[in-house]
């Protein structure tokens, strides 16, 4: 960032500032003091609407941390995060150097491709989940056209196999916003390169791996690291395709905070369960804007 | 594509969600409004608001708004923490009893006193609006859950009607499945909410279990029958994962041939091509007790409503016998059934569909959930139990142990 002349442009500088900061202030740092303080309170159904709410001290924390349920839906956070990030980004890739060449209707094509983002996750897994019906979904029956299995497979209702359901339609819902950054990367790209490495005898892979990625490293790393952030606090697409079941096969953290506050009524639990998301969440923020919050130049 | 268009059309994009927000409704002084759970032509509280709209100019405005079943909960937990409640919430009558004693609900015994009509409704709905001697509500309508089936799918099983007993419910669902193997013989709801329980309980109470003594033998039984149903084929593995509704439409489309469910889905039923019918739950024959879950809404004035008093009027005009036989009998043939006894019994003159009276007398047998403040926990746990037993992770038996051991600190 250029440095402002004279102290007068800067205070100028500052009333432009004001509008965001305010924004920040009360919706995001607000909330975020609110939760916390509502993690060292026992608020309940019973209790919300006393003036005054009893507080626990870490109470809610020893409780989160000693659940037996907590191993299991870490787990599955992590299953469902992993899961999802490596295939969209692999996918979401071959997509961006595909749409990197030119041929007709490739416009067209890349907006097609957007369709998935654009659509409320809501709408996402209630389609995914008639295509894993059991008994007459789309996937059993191009899995059992093309021979893969003889009988069909019940997808959601099955411990073993709900997880991989959820993550399917979490690929696809995230396939377009990796898609989306990597052709940014892409774009960017100097031909010349390309062209001097081609006259050297380069070929197609060793033109990948010696260039693009060590090019775009910076754009991979951010796909990466914003596509953690936002599968971590995935809640809609697996609500709506499983409520978490059958029984926990398919709760990750932020489905058990929403359980504990809105089914169950336990408001300071699931503040809790939310904050040591956001703590996971603030780690690899961190981690982030450290190696490449600054080097954006 | 360039750049610009590139940054344009994401913005587009990101706009897209921001115009769809609901627009918060803002009341004149004196008006009602009324948070509801029942989209359009599934319930008579829209035509009621309006009629008082129109047949009461110059008092004061009822507004309904609808908030999906799922979200409405949550909704009202929101707005305890925001005061921005609403007037009247039409609430689900098991989590009554959480809010009365949350002291979310305004206190009515003197109000209902003076009204002198208590007397004149159905215990088990009465009942669940009173916490702690108090009255917190009156209960509106009733409902509650019976078999629906496909009559031609029986004709061509060769069964002669509707399984009155368990051992012809597990006979009839074998001979349905054995139709065709893309037919199943039952569907019904055991899914990880509310009315996976609402459809679970009376096959507890049936076998003569009860949610307190939940892993007794009784009740062992009645999650094997579930399990069993499902094991053997007769029920899709997807009952876990489906909603009331959706195991009516599964009958209505010609997938299954049994379903259970409540009077909202009689709606739809109506584009099926096949003779069907409706029959009482079959009963555990060996016991006899006949069961079923009473569901149903009751209207609650909240304690930070701004109207309590014009509330308290709305609901009095609303509960007038007139105006539940002009509301209540003439939405969909009656598929809301009034928790006020003395009209209920009128419905033989008001009623015409013969279907409908199923329900009437299947609701004599109704039984409430709760009333208690920890119900939702509960009800949480006999779901685990249920979905364990049905997904093979653990016997009847061990699931239902294990929701015992959760269940303790609440009886």
């Amino acid at each position: 960032m250029k440095h402002i002349g004279n102290a007068k442009a800067q205070r100028i500088y500052i009333w432009f500032l004001l509008p965001g900061l305010v924004y920040v202030l009360l919706f995001v740092v607000y909330p975020i003091v609110f939760n916390v303080q509502l993690s060292f309170q026992n608020v309940t159904a019973l209790n919300i609407r006393a003036p005054r709410k009893p507080y626990i001290g870490l109470d809610n924390y020893v409780q989160v941390f000693t659940d037996p349920e907590l191993p299991g839906i870490l787990l599955n956070t992590l299953a469902f995060t992993i899961g999802s990030i490596a295939f969209q980004f692999a996918i979401g890739f071959a997509i961006a150097l595909f749409l990197q060449k030119q041929f007709p209707l490739r416009d067209l094509f890349r907006s097609l491709i957007m369709i998935g983002w654009v659509l409320s996750p809501i709408v996402v897994g209630t389609i995914w989940r008639w295509m894993l019906n059991s008994d007459f979904g789309l996937l059993n029956f191009i899995l059992q056209w093309i021979g893969v299995i003889d009988t069909n497979i019940s997808w959601l209702p099955q411990p073993k196999t709900a997880m991989t359901g959820v993550v399917m339609a979490n690929i696809w819902l995230g396939v377009p916003f990796n898609m989306m950054l990597l052709t940014g990367g892409l774009a960017n790209l100097p031909e010349s390169v390309y062209e001097s490495a081609t006259i050297d005898g380069a070929n197609r892979f060793q033109q990948f791996f010696k260039i693009t990625i060590p090019l775009i490293r910076q754009t991979i790393a951010a796909t990466i690291m914003l596509g953690f952030i936002y599968t971590l606090k995935v809640f809609d697409l697996i609500w709506v395709m499983t409520n978490g079941g059958p029984v926990n096969a398919t709760t990750t953290m932020p489905v058990w905070s929403y359980r504990a506050s809105f089914v169950l009524f336990k408001f300071s639990q699931g503040a809790t369960i939310s904050n040591v998301l956001f703590a996971m969440t603030l780690v690899l923020a961190i981690v982030y804007i450290y190696f490449f919050g600054n080097k954006e130049d | 594509m360039n750049k610009k268009h590139f940054i344009g059309m994401l913005l587009i994009l990101l706009l897209i969600p921001c115009t769809i927000g609901a627009a918060g409704q803002k009341a004149v002084e004196g008006d009602v409004v009324i948070w509801h759970p029942f989209p359009e032509q599934t319930h008579f509280i829209q035509q009621a608001a309006n009629s008082w709209n129109e047949e009461n100019l110059g008092t004061f405005n009822v507004t309904t708004r609808f908030i999906p079943f799922a979200d409405l909960k949550r909704e009202i937990a929101q707005s305890l923490v925001t005061g921005e409640v609403p007037d009247i919430y039409m609430v689900d009558n098991p989590d009554h009893a959480s809010f009365a004693a949350a002291g979310a609900f305004y206190d009515l015994t003197a109000w209902i006193k003076k009204w002198g009509q208590a007397n004149q409704y159905f215990p088990g709905p009465w009942n669940s609006t009173i916490w702690e001697g108090k009255n917190y509500g009156i209960p509106v309508d009733s409902n509650t859950i019976l078999l629906y089936y496909n009559k031609d799918a029986f004709k061509r099983a060769g069964i002669a009607g509707p399984p009155g007993t368990w051992t012809e419910l597990l006979d009839a669902a074998n001979k349905l499945n054995a139709l065709d193997p893309n037919f199943r013989g039952i569907a019904f709801s055991a899914i990880r909410s509310e009315e996976g329980t609402f459809q679970f309980l009376p096959f507890l109470q049936q076998a003569g279990g009860s949610v307190d003594a939940i892993n007794s033998t009784n009740g062992v039984v009645a999650l094997s029958l579930w399990t069993e149903l499902v094991q053997k084929g007769y029920a899709s593995p997807e009952v876990i994962n489906i909603t009331q509704n959706e195991a009516v439409g599964l009958l209505a489309s010609g997938n299954v041939g049994m379903a259970i469910s409540g009077p909202w889905s009689l709606g739809l039923m109506k584009d099926a091509d096949f003779e069907w019918g409706l029959s009482l739950l079959p009963i555990k024959e060996d016991v006899g007790v006949r069961s079923s879950a009473m569901g149903g809404y009751n209207m609650a004035i909240m304690a930070d409503s701004k109207s309590p008093g014009n509330s308290w009027e709305f609901i009095k005009w609303l509960q007038t016998p007139e105006n539940i036989r002009r509301f209540y009998w003439d939405f969909l043939g009656g598929a809301r059934i009034p928790s006020r006894a003395d009209v209920a019994n009128e419905a033989d003159k008001w009623v015409q569909n013969p279907q409908l009276k199923v329900f009437i007398e299947q609701l004599q047998f109704a039984k409430p959930r709760g009333p208690h403040p920890e119900w939702p926990s509960i009800s949480n746990a006999i779901q685990i139990a249920i979905q364990k037993s049905l997904t093979g992770q653990a016997t009847p038996q061990a699931a239902l142990d294990e929701a015992a051991k959760t269940l303790e600190k609440f009886f």
